[in-house]
């Protein structure tokens, strides 16, 4: 066997080998020619013997590199190996492997392989018995496994020569590919979503020379993958995309940042859209820029929509500034005649005009409370235009309750005492010393209702509270004992035009707008009015408002 | 005692006659009838008390307004504004003194003009 290795060995171990058995053997020999007085010395020769032996080793250590590292490293090197060695004879059968076939197999240790059959050793894994015999020096991926224990190894085979180019067995090379598998995988479904992605992506190189589109670019610009290949972007470019687009994305992105913006572009075919696109420079792991990636999105049609409701809105906007020049064109036109009415009248008769008797003063009297009459129905008119065409402003100032009672209330209660009737007012302590609101407003709203209350009442009284109701809620009281209002006009009398009495005497007369604005009023404060009242029981109005308080005086 | 000197700035005539003739008894009463004569005026007397209609051709109201109170001359003029436009009177209240709304009895603006430059001349 020693002589078969010797043979085949590469020259150095052989020389080593030469030497390493002429030093070994040199003592035995000398001592059989001693022994059998094959020479014809006497004296011992055994130191001499060892003499030569030391030379051998000698020789075998420098000449041959006996112990040296080489030959170290190699065992090293073959048993540190990250791939699987087996080295088979012609007969399949396994004469050696490394310490990495056991661990990628997931092989125990302790087990040793060599001396057995391929077939035999691996017998556990079909597949790879099956692919490896027909193994060549291509490798061959095979699935071992299933599940989250699947592993995935990479088999090659290289034939063996000796010297003589006479196949003397294979060398079989396995590989743990696993992490290369699933790293593939991951790049195939990414690749894939890429491919199927709903909107347009773009990957261009550092010069912005198309490198990849995805299929759907190719559905909305019509430019084949081939044909956008290796040109830039440009071919999308119109002159109708927002001046300084182009500058003001190259600069983001070549300075690493991300960038998003609209383009007005082309397609192959010539028809305009518009696009929505988002871009990235990819890096590398030292920072350097070595792609971009564009993702874009056709927004045409939604644009068209943007700009109709801009044109809606703008329109819109138009309309009622047109309603509110209108208005403020007829406030003028009514009003300015009516100064000139009003204005002479009184000047008459308060004879600052000259001296007039007292039939002309009458005259005078009644023509001013005509126009005074006419006055209050111009005024709820435009009101009442005012809130239809949306452009009553409400104030939120501060105001006290206190204040506003006492406004309303002044003048009102004289007449309730002309008329016999009892008038009392009252404020609830709990409500707010100051609240937040239109107090110009919230007085016009009181005088309608105890105005309304004064007029429908013949005898009795008139009531009007304001009360705190909730913690965020207070109230407009105003009751009175008159004629009340039947059930079914309850509701209507809150529309313009209607009066719950019918007869046109001069006491009722007026337009009856009075509750229809009201009404509006408080809704348009965030508030609510209720009616309670029954035929022939009297009446009372609640206007529940919502609580604001001013800003807090430190 | 001398009569405090009011401006009446107001286009229509009626209604200018009328101011005029409402508070001649107890002021010096000067007239216009467009902004650009009453704001030369401004520049050469110093009226206790000015009533400025806020629809004024020409230079308009608001422009009066703003150049009375931008005029240190004229820190303790009092101004009362006149205007058909309820939305207008609500919005430029904190310049002028006070806002009517048309139409305007004469008795009132009286008693309301005197209690006004009353107040000047530290009468409260």
């Amino acid at each position: 066997m020693v002589v078969r290795a010797l043979l085949h060995w590469p020259s150095q171990y052989r020389g080593q080998m030469i030497w390493i058995l002429l030093a070994l053997f040199a003592p035995w020999m000398l001592n059989v020619v001693q022994i059998f007085q094959l020479l014809p010395i006497v004296i011992d020769l055994t130191p001499f013997a060892f003499t030569l032996t030391g030379i051998g080793m000698g020789f075998a250590l420098f000449r041959h590199r006996l112990l040296d590292l080489a030959p170290v490293a190699r065992d090293v090197i073959i048993e540190g190996m990250q791939d699987g060695i087996i080295v088979l004879d012609p007969s399949d059968r396994i004469v050696e492997t490394n310490q990495a076939v056991q661990r990628i197999l997931n092989m125990p240790e302790n087990q040793t392989l060599i001396g057995k059959k391929f077939t035999e050793a691996f017998s556990q894994w079909p597949k790879l018995v099956e692919r490896s015999e027909k193994a060549t020096e291509t490798e061959v991926e095979i699935a071992l496994g299933t599940g989250s224990d699947q592993r995935w190894v990479g088999l090659s085979s290289l034939p063996l020569q000796d010297k003589r180019r006479k196949a003397v067995g294979r060398l079989i090379i396995i590989r743990n590919i696993t992490l290369r598998k699933r790293a593939e995988e991951q790049v195939r479904k990414l690749s894939r979503a890429v491919e199927a992605s709903p909107t347009s992506i773009v990957i261009t190189g550092v010069d912005g020379d198309i490198q990849y589109v995805n299929p759907k670019f190719t559905q909305v610009t019509g430019y084949s993958m081939d044909e956008a290949y290796g040109k830039n972007p440009n071919i999308l470019k119109t002159d109708e995309t927002p001046v300084g687009t182009h500058r003001d994305l190259w600069q983001t992105i070549s300075a690493g940042r991300e960038w998003s913006g609209e383009f007005r572009n082309r397609k192959k075919n010539g028809e305009l859209y518009w696009e929505l696109a988002a871009i990235s420079p990819i890096q590398d792991e030292d920072g350097t820029i070595t792609h971009y990636v564009a993702v874009k999105e056709d927004i045409t049609e939604r644009k068209r929509a943007q700009d109709a409701l801009f044109i809606a809105y703008d329109q819109a906007l138009e309309a009622s500034r047109a309603k509110s020049q209108l208005l403020a064109r007829v406030s003028h036109e009514l009003r300015t005649p009516l100064g000139g009415i009003l204005g002479y009248a009184e000047l008459l008769k308060d004879g600052a005009l000259g001296e007039i008797t007292e039939h002309q003063k009458d005259a005078a009297k009644s023509i001013l409370q005509s126009t005074q009459h006419l006055t209050v129905m111009v005024n709820e008119l435009l009101d009442e235009a005012q809130i239809q065409a949306n452009t009553t402003i409400l104030k939120e100032k501060k105001f006290s309750p206190a204040a506003l009672l006492e406004g309303a209330v002044s003048g009102l209660d004289i007449m309730a005492e002309k008329k016999g009737l009892g008038f009392m007012t009252y404020i609830d302590p709990n409500l707010p010393e100051h609240l937040l609101g239109d107090e110009q407003r919230l007085r016009q709203i009181l005088i309608n209702l105890i105005g309304n209350a004064i007029k429908f009442t013949e005898k009795g009284e008139v009531w009007v509270r304001l009360e705190r109701r909730t913690s965020k809620q207070w109230v407009i009281k105003v009751s009175d004992t008159g004629m009340g209002i039947p059930n079914e006009a309850q509701t209507s009398i809150f529309e313009p035009f209607q009066q719950g009495h019918n007869a046109i005497t001069s006491e009722n007369r007026g337009i009856g707008l009075g509750l229809a604005i009201t009404k509006q009023l408080v809704e348009l404060m965030g508030g609510r009015i209720r009616l309670d009242s029954q035929t022939g029981q009297g009446s009372r109005f609640s206007v529940l408002l919502p609580i604001k308080l001013p800003p807090q005086e430190s | 005692m001398e009569k405090p000197l009011v401006l009446i700035i107001e286009d229509d005539p009626a209604q200018n006659q009328i101011f005029n003739i409402s508070l001649r008894n107890d002021f010096v009463v000067e007239t216009f009838l467009e902004g650009g004569a009453a704001a030369a005026r401004l520049e050469e007397v110093i009226p206790a008390l000015v009533l400025l209609d806020l629809n004024l051709p020409g230079k308009s109201g608001r422009e009066l307004l703003v150049q009375i109170r931008g005029d240190k001359r004229l820190a303790a003029t009092r101004i009362i504004l006149t205007t058909a436009d309820e939305q207008q009177a609500d919005m430029i209240e904190k310049d002028a003194d006070l806002v009517l709304l048309k139409p305007i009895s004469p008795g009132q603006l009286k008693e309301l003009a005197l209690r006004m430059v009353q107040k000047l001349s530290g009468e409260e």
